[in-house]
């Protein structure tokens, strides 16, 4: 295991393979998506970085900007995405991006499992509207994450065993990367319209297309018997009596469900 | 009863007494921070002109609007150039001075900002909500990136419940006098801001694998696409073996958790 900043750049794995990642990564480029970086930290505190930009990588470590943005308890974040601009905690090392690599506008999605994975994508500094890509092509994102995933399977576990440890320990960087956002995690609902779970949503909707809830369950990797239960559950919260008019309720009316779908 | 925009008087217009109505219906999403929202419909529209209704429910934040001729930039070369969109009201500003004075004044006299333009298009009208919080919530933009489908359900629900509201400002709606052509707002300037893409796009589909790929995705078999698409059921089979291919699918019931 070596250190971030013993790390001997040129000849490191994530140096080898950003042309790998770049090939994997580019179906985005048409898109105005300039910039790719998967940064994953384990549970024992040590990461690995896939990257069409390496030489950034080095320049993070040289000038300690892990400090900023690579802080412990990661279980204590919310997956999610966000913009660069408004997490002012880690401003310093967005500002690096943009000098070093031309790269601005850019999202984090995080996912957390038994390691963080962050995913850092961003376009040219002069394209703006790549915002509104991220922000209308949400969908397409989260399925290119999955596409990520597969592809990059092999170079994933091969840079597990390149991977680096940072520095020092824990408390040396305190700072929480992005105070005060972590604390109002959004709730979705209004008000009193909102009578269905996302969940029971979820199922309805995919009731509606014709499923068995042998299949639901599958899509939505639920038993069968939860998948019943909450179509059960929102028929009687609709108060309808079977199946078939609880889907035409719904999708008559989908105004009344406001869940994100 | 159509009057020009450029002499109503807003106090008493109709977008003046129906505000308070529509912050009612606003109201559940203040919760999350958006405090302002202003509806436009763009109807009937040339590069001449054409009508516009409002419903806002906060009127000061379209005087601005109305005083610095802002209307005539969104008019342009009529609304069939919009797309179905959301655009980030930062996007805009860096790159339209007129929209970016716009968004100071109402930053500073009425402390408006971080919103989000939700716009929704159908045959006869252009539908441009847009939601606006105040100046210093810079993270609402995470909230729209977050939430974008949220606030589409939301347009659902507000359409529901502002049924009268609607015919009533059609009743009330204003004549504008258009742009013309210098207009930067064009069909590839939304495009160009917005890039929509989907699954299709990230597995360099064709056309007509796209097209099977949607049919598909509804559950529909070989043979009802081959009617729809009116080619034979052959055809589909190899349309459907090709995405499978380039989706690295092996079973249909794969590719169909894949495409959803």
């Amino acid at each position: 295991m070596t250190v971030l900043t013993d790390l001997k750049y040129e000849s490191h794995y994530f140096n080898t393979t950003s042309e790998q990642v770049k090939a994997i990564v580019s179906p985005l480029f048409r898109f105005g998506v300039t910039m790719f970086d998967h940064f994953r930290i384990y549970e024992d505190n040590t990461g690995i970085d896939l990257t069409t930009i390496p030489h950034f990588c080095e320049f993070f470590a040289k000038n300690h900007l892990y400090r900023e943005a690579c802080v412990g308890d990661w279980d204590q974040y919310h997956d999610g995405y966000y913009f660069w601009d408004t997490l002012t905690g880690a401003a310093n090392v967005f500002k690096a991006i943009e000098e070093q690599c031309q790269s601005s506008h850019g999202i984090i999605i995080r996912k957390y499992k038994n390691y963080c994975d962050q995913f850092h994508l961003a376009g040219a500094l002069d394209n703006p509207g790549v915002k509104n890509f991220f922000i209308n092509s949400r969908d397409m994102i989260e399925n290119f994450i999955d596409y990520y995933y597969r592809e990059a399977e092999e170079i994933i576990s091969n840079a597990r065993e390149h991977s680096y440890s940072f520095p020092g320990d824990k408390k040396e960087c305190d700072e929480l990367l992005y105070p005060d956002r972590f604390d109002d995690k959004i709730n979705f609902g209004i008000g009193s319209e909102v009578a269905l779970t996302k969940r029971e949503f979820q199922c309805i909707e995919y009731t509606s297309r014709g499923y068995s809830a042998k299949l639901v369950a599958d899509f939505l990797n639920i038993s069968r018997k939860t998948v019943e239960r909450h179509l059960e559950n929102s028929r009687k919260k609709l108060g309808v009596n079977n199946k078939l008019a609880l889907v035409k309720k719904v999708i008559n009316q989908k105004s009344m469900i406001s869940y994100d779908f | 009863m159509i009057s020009d925009i450029a002499n109503i008087e807003l106090e008493k217009h109709f977008v003046s007494t129906s505000s308070s109505a529509v912050d009612e219906i606003i109201s559940p999403l203040k919760v999350y921070g958006i405090s302002h929202l202003s509806l436009s419909i763009l109807r009937d529209h040339d590069k001449k002109g054409g009508t516009i209704e409002f419903l806002s429910s906060d009127p000061r934040m379209l005087q601005p609007y109305i005083d610095n001729k802002v209307y005539k930039e969104f008019l342009g070369a009529g609304c069939q150039n919009y797309i179905d969109c959301a655009v980030l009201s930062k996007t805009v500003e860096e790159t339209s001075p007129l929209l970016a004075q716009l968004a100071t004044i109402q930053g500073e006299s009425y402390k408006f900002g971080n919103g989000i333009d939700v716009i929704q298009t159908f045959e006869d009208r252009c539908e441009v909500y847009y939601f606006a919080s105040d100046i210093d919530r810079h993270h609402m933009q995470e909230f729209y990136l977050n939430n974008i489908d949220f606030l589409r359900q939301f347009i659902f629900l507000f359409r529901e419940k502002a049924k009268v509201l609607f015919n009533k400002s059609r009743e009330y709606r204003l004549y504008c006098s258009g742009g013309g052509d210098d207009t930067m707002l064009t069909s590839d300037y939304w495009q160009s801001r917005t890039n929509k893409a989907n699954i299709a796009d990230l597995y360099n589909l064709t056309k007509k694998e796209r097209e099977c790929a949607g049919c598909i995705k509804f559950g529909y078999g070989a043979k009802e696409i081959a009617v729809m698409m009116n080619i034979s059921k052959k055809t589909v089979e190899k349309h459907v073996a090709q995405i499978k291919r380039k989706m690295h699918c092996k079973t249909i019931y794969e590719l169909l958790l894949r495409l959803q």
